[in-house]
């Protein structure tokens, strides 16, 4: 069976006006197996992002390829959407539409079968608390509230892979703890995650398998033990510094 | 593409923009009371200063032997206007007043106008004398004439050729920009030519001419087109103009904030990973955006009428409009492609900008060359079939000239309705293609370029920067006197505009002026080069103007007019090198091969560089007849500099050029009658200069590789070494210069 996540040579070259290019991401490798949660670790400015926003189809590859159940990003960026759902802190909602209406839009634009999204809707309003301010305008709602909306509307039609870009970013200590409490929920589901983070602890905590990314390389990957074993570093803080301390 | 994904769109657009209270109110609700409150006003407006202008009395004053006699025509003419009055207005009221010196009063504003008098026998001595000096620059029109004192050098009226001898003369003094002044003077004018009139017709009586010498020749003209023809011919050139006005005001309202908007929100993202693709996003929106502006132009439309209907707004009462329901359907389907490309088009501004602030600075000229297409239909002469059927909105505005008089050319009108049909497509087809574009979809970039300010929004602003500077000096002249001025304008241009802008341009964006400026020393070699293009792009130049000439023909005076203002007999030849050849080298070199090629060379690739860069040079040179050779040169200017990466060269080509034509033209050279052989003998040298300087070349710093690169060029495919830093660094050679 093919990988949900499949990523071959990735790379990424852009040129910027004022720095001429830029090499964001070079010629990675890595996969992600089903239901598994997969982290991406690294500075800020390693190509974390860049790296996701490629496998969402928003960039386009320069070199290699990028697969998502067995569709190119390339070459099948609709398909490739469909299957996935996108949260970060940069995707932001429609201030003007209320809770309910943001779900049932974005479950509805994902292609969800239009006599069952009332019920969809129901559910994720119910699983993620909405209930109190689902119909109040998301101008009108806190950061945290903000951030439940998100995440369900991520999730509204119900794809098989999820991709979260530091998703707890910019939160309090509260939220981010709820929000690797959903995580950990959605991968009780099934789901397969792929989610980015500089937060060491955060990717001890959650995930099954880690790929550490520094200036636009996967220096290493594998789970926390095998990383452990490779560089003899009990933390994964030292071991992030031992793998950097490698390549330079 | 979906239709079920796109609806579903459409009414998230429609429901989104209705929810923006502030929109609706602004750009919706407001428009249909204040558009019609305008126009009342203005008519308000015009009638009441009509009012106030008949209730004036205008005091003038009389000088001169002459006086006596103009104060009885004037009499005559007084009485002759109080028989003629319009019914509902009053006659002109004149007082005259005692002024000892009369230009001092009018100065003073004592006076509206005066009148300066000579008798026939003065007018004489004074024309022999001016003949003598050859001064006289003087228009009266059968003795009387005008002369505005608010700006005497640039008086227009006068011609005292035509004055027979002993023939009196009047001239009235007023200054143009006082209302009263103008009016006044105007009507005693009116005034005084009819009481002439009135006086030759008696005299003429009196000598036995039994016929009114006015009605010696019974002439009549009659008008066989019925009103509702004549009619449709003025409706039919002022309906497209009206028609896309109201579209363009109506569709901005949406287009600003459905692409722009939603970049500056971070929901465009957001949308972009969802399963729609990216063309049905921009159909949506561009379904959105017509919707919008059809509503609001047929509710702008209807409205006008109700306010017409109502008699709020008064239309000449001679129009009577009776379109076929016919044609009114015609009309309808030529209207909806428009409104398609107007809106594909503010779609397209949208989707470029990055931010809802640089929509608005695109919208303006979008909005300008609209309406001067649109214009097509003013045109006289022009017809649908011709070329212009292929020029979208401007066929449309044509057609629907020709159809408002019941001109149905159908197989143009296909063509129309195709090319539009077309533009449309193409505009959508290149909006989607925005949205794949990755600098355009985040507001990243423009973001850390306006924190860090300076030198990183140089590239953003340059443009800006040389559109104000072109604004000034258009709008300038006009305005200040001095600047009209040979001295005046090669002043403020050369020092002001160019060498201050500069240098503002350096301070405001804290640049390395030495990079801005692009000193850099050059090889030997590029001077030997430099020295054969002068005469070589001077000579080659003549090709291009020999080509503008049959795009834009211009009369043989005119051109030698221009050349006299430019280049007076009188100076001297060390000023003229001063002012035609040393400074616009130097100084005009520092704005545009310095700044401006600065700001834009990691913008453009080297060729769409040099186009631009002698494209605005020569819109610099505003005569419309001089913008394609200047150009030229300036695309020659831009070359030196992208081959040579220096200013110095440029300035020396600059200079010398116009040194070269300058001398040419002082001493009776004309090139334009060298023979063809000779002219084509310029054509080697120059392409041997250009050889020269692409031999020898140390090129611009930090530019554009020539073309894109595929992945296989690039330096991080697999089998290439891995290139350490990046073109433009300090002391580092550009990899893209090497490969130029």
């Amino acid at each position: 069976m093919t990988d949900p996540v499949y990523v071959k040579d990735l790379t990424k070259t852009y040129y910027d006006e004022s720095r001429g290019p830029v090499h964001a991401v070079r010629q990675i490798d890595f996969d992600c197996r089903p239901g598994e949660i997969f982290g991406l670790l690294g500075a800020n400015g390693a190509g974390k992002t860049t790296t996701l926003r490629m496998l969402t189809t928003i960039l386009k590859p320069t070199a290699g390829t990028a697969e998502i159940m067995g569709y190119d990003v390339a070459e099948e960026p609709v398909e490739v959407r469909r299957r996935l759902g996108f949260y970060s802190a940069t995707t932001a909602l429609y201030p003007r539409l209320s809770a309910r209406e943001t779900i049932e839009f974005f479950a509805r634009i994902n292609g969800y079968p239009a006599s069952g999204t009332p019920a969809r809707v129901d559910e994720l309003i119910e699983r993620f608390g909405i209930g109190d301010y689902a119909r109040t305008r998301i101008d009108k709602l806190s950061s945290g509230m903000k951030q439940k909306v998100a995440i369900a509307r991520t999730v509204a039609h119900d794809p098989p892979i999820l991709v979260f870009d530091e998703p707890t970013v910019g939160l309090d200590v509260l939220n981010a703890l709820e929000m690797q409490a959903i995580l950990t929920e959605l991968k009780a589901q099934g789901k397969t995650i792929l989610f980015s983070t500089h937060i060491m602890s955060e990717a001890e905590k959650l995930c099954d398998r880690i790929a550490i990314i520094h200036e636009g390389r996967i220096l290493a990957h594998g789970t926390l033990e095998s990383l452990r074993e490779r560089t003899g570093a009990h933390y994964l803080e030292d071991v992030f510094v031992s793998c950097i301390k490698e390549v330079s | 593409m979906n239709r079920a994904t796109i609806g579903l769109l459409v009414r998230h657009e429609l429901r989104m923009l209705l929810r923006d209270r502030r929109t609706v109110v602004l750009s919706i609700l407001l428009p249909l009371v204040v558009l019609p409150l305008i126009l009342l006003g203005a008519k308000f407006m015009n009638e009441w200063r009509r009012e106030q202008l008949d209730a004036t009395t205008y005091r003038y004053a009389v000088t001169g032997a002459y006086a006596d006699s103009v104060r009885a025509l004037i009499g005559r003419g007084v009485l002759l206007a109080a028989e003629e009055t319009e019914e509902g207005r009053q006659p002109a009221s004149f007082l005259e007043v005692e002024a000892v010196r009369p230009d001092t009063s009018l100065s003073a504003g004592d006076l509206d106008f005066y009148l300066e008098t000579l008798t026939g026998a003065e007018a004489d001595s004074l024309d022999l004398a001016r003949a003598e000096a050859d001064t006289s620059d003087v228009a009266v029109e059968g003795g009387v004439a005008e002369t505005d004192r608010a700006d005497e050098e640039r008086a227009d009226v006068t011609v005292a050729d035509a004055r027979y001898p002993g023939v009196p003369v009047v001239t009235v003094y007023f200054r143009a920009n006082r209302d009263e002044s103008r009016t006044g003077s105007g009507r005693l004018v009116d005034l005084l030519v009819d009481a002439r009139k009135q006086d030759r017709a008696d005299a003429l009586r009196i000598r036995g001419f039994a016929v009114d010498p006015e009605e010696s020749i019974k002439l009549s003209r009659v008008d066989v087109a019925t009103p509702e023809q004549a009619a449709g011919f003025y409706f039919g050139r002022i309906l497209p103009l009206f028609l896309v006005f109201l579209t363009l005001t109506g569709a901005s309202v949406a287009a600003m904030d459905s692409v722009a908007g939603e970049k500056e929100r971070g929901s465009l993202e957001t949308l972009l990973t969802t399963s729609v693709s990216r063309f049905e996003i921009i159909a949506a929106k561009q379904l959105t955006i017509l919707s919008v502006a059809l509503f609001i132009t047929l509710a702008q439309a209807g409205n006008l009428f109700v306010y017409l209907a109502l008699g709020f707004i008064e239309f000449s009462g001679e129009l009577e409009i009776d379109v076929s329901p016919g044609a009114v359907l015609v009309l309808l389907a030529l209207y909806v492609p428009v409104a398609v490309v107007i809106s594909s088009l503010l779609l397209l501004v949208s989707a470029y900008a990055k931010t809802y602030r640089e929509t608005q600075l695109y919208l303006l000229p979008v909005f300008l060359g609209l309406m001067i297409l649109t214009a097509a239909g003013l045109l006289p002469g022009v017809s649908l079939r011709s070329l212009i059927a292929l020029v979208p909105v401007a066929n449309v505005s044509v057609a629907v000239r020709e159809i408002m008089v019941g001109h149905y050319d159908i197989p143009m009108l296909l063509v129309t309705c195709a090319a539009m049909l077309a533009a449309a497509f193409m505009l959508l087809r290149l909006s989607s293609r925005m949205l794949a574009m990755e600098r355009l979809i985040t507001t990243q970039d423009t973001d850390e370029a306006d924190l860090e300010g300076g030198a990183a929004l140089f590239p953003k602003r340059v443009l800006l920067w040389f559109v104000g500077m072109w604004a000034i000096i258009v709008i300038a002249p006009s305005n200040v006197d001095a600047l009209t001025r040979l001295e005046g304008q090669w002043a403020f241009n050369m020092f002001v505009i160019f060498f201050a802008g500069s240098l503002l341009m350096i301070r405001v964006h804290r640049l390395d002026w030495r990079k801005a400026l692009a000193i850099r020393p050059v090889r030997p070699q590029i001077w030997l080069a430099v020295l054969l293009l002068v005469p070589s792009t001077l000579m080659t130049g003549m090709f291009v103007v020999e080509l503008s000439s049959v795009f834009l023909p211009f009369p043989e005076e005119m051109l030698e007019k221009f050349a006299s203002q430019l280049l007076p007999d009188d100076f001297p030849v060390w000023k003229i090198m001063l002012m035609l050849a040393l400074t616009p080298g130097v100084v005009e070199e520092m704005a545009f091969r310095g700044l401006l090629l600065h700001g834009l060379h990691r913008r453009l690739r080297p060729l769409a560089l040099i186009l631009v860069v002698g494209l605005i040079f020569g819109l610099f040179h505003q005569a419309l007849f001089r913008i394609i050779p200047t150009a030229y040169l300036g695309m020659v200017l831009t070359t030196v500099a992208v081959l040579s990466g220096s200013i110095f060269p440029c300035i020396l080509l600059h200079a010398g050029n116009n040194a070269f034509a300058f001398l040419l033209y002082r001493y009776g050279v004309d090139i334009e009658n060298w023979p063809p052989e000779l002219l084509l003998l310029s054509v080697p040298v120059f392409l041997f200069s250009i050889y020269l300087l692409y031999r020898y070349r140390t090129p611009y710093p930090g530019l554009l590789p020539f073309r894109k690169r595929s992945p296989a060029d690039h330096p991080d495919h697999p089998g290439q070494p891995d290139h350490p830093g990046h073109p433009g660094q300090p002391g580092q050679p550009s990899q893209s210069g090497e490969r130029l």
